[in-house]
């Protein structure tokens, strides 16, 4: 089975040299879900930003990156923009946030892909709304024509998938997609993501710090804390015989809050 | 190649600067080699040179001389305005950040007015009125320059306030006054410093400025700013003349500035 | 919005308030009876009868607060009075003097922006670069020029030792070249430093971050997702730095004797013409309280979305 995405001791530093991740190496198959678990802080979204070229100023990558192949630290920065969306696309956490609060959503789509195809603004609009009704939002027309703010936290992240997914990259990076949004909205999401990636065969970088999404989507999973990964292997062993001390508290934890639930 | 501004280096020659200013400020006349007000017809609008180091102006004044007596004209002051001015603004940005209510509407209002008006029109209304002269320039940018720090100050207790250990202080008993002494000054003090030594230059330059448009120091005065208008008129015959006050002017100013930009960086003030 | 404009609007009418009893109070304090002064003028004011009528004619025979409120309706009928030196009124003295200052300021404004928005927005999104290091080493030295002396040597380069143009008086095209080349020069290091303040702040707002992850071209995300939040701050900064712009134009037409309203004002108070003071301040005053309120309106009406998401990123 190809590879697409691989890191070799992946590190990132900060300007006193301080590791932020510590040499983590990782990779992931083509039609696969790979899941990144670990607390907040433990190095995932850097993990997830040096992926895409856009650390922080200030901030060093060490190791090694590849993409289908190809070592990223060779990409000019126009290489590097055209992968960016269209190859290697990414689902963060805050939707509201990461879209523009004074530019309406189906522009702000148009762009994204005028951006990246060679389209005029009719046939972007076009293809646009077409994907909005794909991720399930009613009446995508009135959608397209709103702003951020007008729409709910899952249409938001309806909006956010469309974007990630309408260039059909050959990877997708769902940065605790689901964390900040309500339970019955998060089943609704997750399985949304799981179909579309499904069907078009995409890999897909899951970071989440949730247990059940992970079980539920990945078939493989590494865990990392303090920008180390401790542990990795197919997502069914991990979470089902746990080795490393910390793996096993989570899956205590996780399985603790699941007992709660089924009590009530 | 590293091209820092507020390296240590530039830091340190603008601190000597500085000192070497006040010294020559307070010790004036053992550093002037002549008598900055005395007139000598035959030696009128000399060019800089080994006797006199700046040249002399049209009444054969020594420049140099002039330059080191203005001193106490052009910096001193500043100094004054801002420890009049910072003390009074403490009390009442405190006072209206703390309490609120309606006096602090009617102060926001007037500190308005004072902030949205240029300083040099409101210099020109008061010495429209009162007449001409430093006192009355004093009294204008302080004017303006307390409404600037009452409004600074009331936005820092604002944010102060809400932090928890006042919240405890005042939750545990302690009043108005005592919170504000022990809890919030303490506090503010490294901001409002900063902002202080950051507008000496900006005062510098605007109380020299006044005197240049002929509306505060008075000739003979060697204050910088009177001097650069003598020079100002004399462009053509005697260049040095507006070249040196203006020289002088600049480099205390960039002092300040420099200490000042360190402060704000160390203080993450913006 | 509208309530918005309002409430400010009383805010905005509050300061004017204030600043006629500020007027008022300074012509009360002012060294002599205005109306010896003006009768002395006349060689009248020894004849008791005379002052006498004349307190009753200006209402000086009041007491302070009638004489202030007398003064405040005249004022609001648009009497700001005659000069005292040329009999005109103030007002039309004041119009016949707007076109080189308002000139003067307008030139100024488009050279400053011309020099800082590229410089400003180009160092902010090469934060650290070289050239953003030796941009930030100039403005330190920038923010320290005096004004007056850089208009003294500029005039010292291109009038006497290479005189290339004018330094006195106004009329042509070329003798706006030197106070306007000082001004902006001036100006220009504070506004570089405060659009590329806006720029850093506002690049790492987390749209525009996701909009570079999803590789948006570069002609699209400056100009339509990152200026375009921008925009309130910077026209925030234009209108806020409209009386720098005045003060400078008032130093700058005392320096090359330009027939503007700055060189007017100082004149009279050489002078010592009260009603042209007061008019010319309370006008200037007036126009800048107006700018300001307008300003803040901006706020709202260029978009309060962008203002509101910026508020929740940075808590």
């Amino acid at each position: 089975m190809t590879v697409i995405s691989e890191a070799h001791q992946l590190s990132v530093a900060d300007r006193s040299g301080r590791l932020l991740v510590a040499g983590s190496s990782f990779s992931l198959r083509a039609g696969k879900t790979l899941a990144l678990i670990g607390e907040s802080g433990s190095g995932k979204t850097l993990t997830v930003k040096a992926m895409l070229g856009i650390l922080p100023y200030g901030l060093a990558m060490g190791g090694e990156l590849l993409f289908r192949g190809r070592n990223t630290a060779m990409l000019s920065k126009q290489e590097w923009r055209q992968v960016r969306g269209r190859q290697i696309s990414i689902i963060f956490q805050h939707p509201e946030q990461a879209l523009h609060p004074a530019i309406p959503v189906g522009r702000q789509l148009g762009d994204l892909l005028r951006s990246h195809l060679p389209l005029t603004r009719l046939e972007a609009e076009r293809r646009a709304q077409a994907m909005l009704g794909k991720v399930e939002l009613k009446a995508p027309a009135l959608v397209m024509k709103q702003y951020p703010s007008e729409l709910s936290g899952g249409m938001n992240q309806r909006v956010m998938i469309a974007m990630a997914l309408i260039l059909e990259p050959q990877l997708l990076i769902a940065d605790e997609a689901t964390s900040a949004l309500d339970m019955i909205t998060q089943a609704q999401i997750v399985d949304l993501l799981r179909e579309l990636t499904r069907e078009a065969g995409m890999s897909m970088l899951l970071v989440t710090h949730d247990l059940l999404v992970a079980g539920y989507l990945a078939d493989e999973a590494a865990v990392m804390q303090q920008g180390l990964i401790i542990e990795q292997g197919p997502a069914s062993q991990i979470l089902g015989s746990p080795q490393h001390a910390y793996t096993q508290q989570l899956v205590e934890a996780a399985k603790r809050s699941h007992l709660a639930v089924r009590s009530m | 190649m590293k091209l820092r501004f507020a390296t240590n280096t530039t830091v340190m020659a603008a601190l000597l600067f500085i000192a070497a200013l006040i010294v020559c400020g307070l010790l004036g006349s053992w550093f002037q080699p002549f008598d900055p007000y005395e007139t000598d017809y035959s030696a009128k609008l000399r060019p800089p040179g080994a006797a006199h180091w700046f040249g002399t102006d049209y009444l054969g004044r020594d420049l140099f001389s002039r330059v080191l007596a203005g001193i106490v004209h052009s910096v001193f002051p500043v100094f004054i305005i801002l420890a009049v001015v910072s003390v009074i603004s403490v009390v009442t940005g405190m006072i209206s950040g703390y309490y609120g209510s309606r006096l602090d509407m009617l102060l926001m209002s007037a500190t308005d007015m004072f902030t949205a008006l240029p300083n040099l029109l409101l210099t020109i209304v008061i010495i429209g009125f009162l007449g001409v002269g430093m006192e009355n320039v004093y009294l204008a940018i302080s004017l303006s320059w307390w409404a600037k720090y009452v409004r600074l100050i009331r936005g820092l207790v604002h944010d102060v306030k809400k932090e928890p250990f006042v919240l405890a202080a005042r939750v545990s008993g302690s009043y108005g006054l005592s919170t504000m002494m022990r809890h919030i000054l303490p506090n503010i003090m490294p901001q409002v410093l900063t902002m202080i030594i950051l507008d000496v230059s900006r005062i510098i330059l605007t109380l020299s400025g006044m005197s240049f448009l002929g509306i505060g120091a008075q000739p003979p005065s060697p204050e910088w700013g009177a001097m650069l208008l003598d020079g100002k008129n004399y462009i053509q015959l005697a260049p040095w003349l507006g070249f040196f006050p203006g020289l002088m002017i600049f480099l205390t100013a960039c002092a300040f500035q420099i200490c000042g930009e360190k402060l704000r960086s160390r203080y993450k003030l913006k | 919005m509208l309530r918005y404009a309002i409430s400010r609007f009383w805010m905005l009418l509050l300061s004017m308030l204030l600043f006629t009893l500020f007027v008022f109070a300074l012509m009360h304090m002012a060294p002599g009876d205005p109306v010896r002064l003006l009768l002395n003028d006349f060689g009248a004011a020894r004849d008791q009868s005379v002052v006498a009528a004349y307190e009753q004619q200006w209402g000086l025979d009041q007491s302070l607060p009638a004489q202030y409120l007398l003064w405040l309706t005249g004022l609001l009928q648009g009497k700001l009075g005659t000069s005292y030196l040329t009999g005109l009124s103030v007002t039309g003295e004041i119009a016949s003097r707007l076109a080189p200052t308002l000139t003067l300021i307008a030139s100024s404004y488009a050279v400053t922006l011309l020099i800082s928005i590229p410089l400003g927005i180009g160092t902010g999104l090469r934060e650290h670069s070289r050239l953003d290091r030796v941009t930030y080493a100039l403005s330190v030295l920038g923010l320290s020029i005096p004004l007056y002396w850089l208009a003294i040597i500029l005039m010292l380069l291109f009038g006497v030792l290479w005189p290339l143009l004018p330094i006195i008086g106004s009329g042509s095209v070329r003798h706006y070249v030197l106070p306007v080349l000082a001004i902006s020069i001036v100006q220009s290091f504070y506004f570089i430093r405060m659009l590329r303040s806006f720029t850093v702040e506002y690049k790492q707002a987390p749209y525009i971050e996701a909009a570079q992850a999803r590789g948006l071209k570069s002609i699209v995300l400056y100009p339509s997702y990152l200026f375009r939040s921008m925009l309130v701050p910077f026209i925030t900064l234009v209108g806020s730095s409209f009386p720098a712009f005045f003060g400078a134009a008032i130093v700058m037409e005392n320096i090359f004797s330009f027939p503007g309203i700055g060189k007017y004002m100082l004149d009279m108070i050489n002078r010592r013409d009260f009603p042209v003071i007061q008019g010319c301040s309370l006008i200037v005053a007036a126009a800048i309280f107006l700018l300001n309120y307008l300003t803040d309106l901006c706020y709202y009406a260029v978009d309060p979305r962008i203002q509101l998401e910026k508020q929740r990123w940075e808590n």
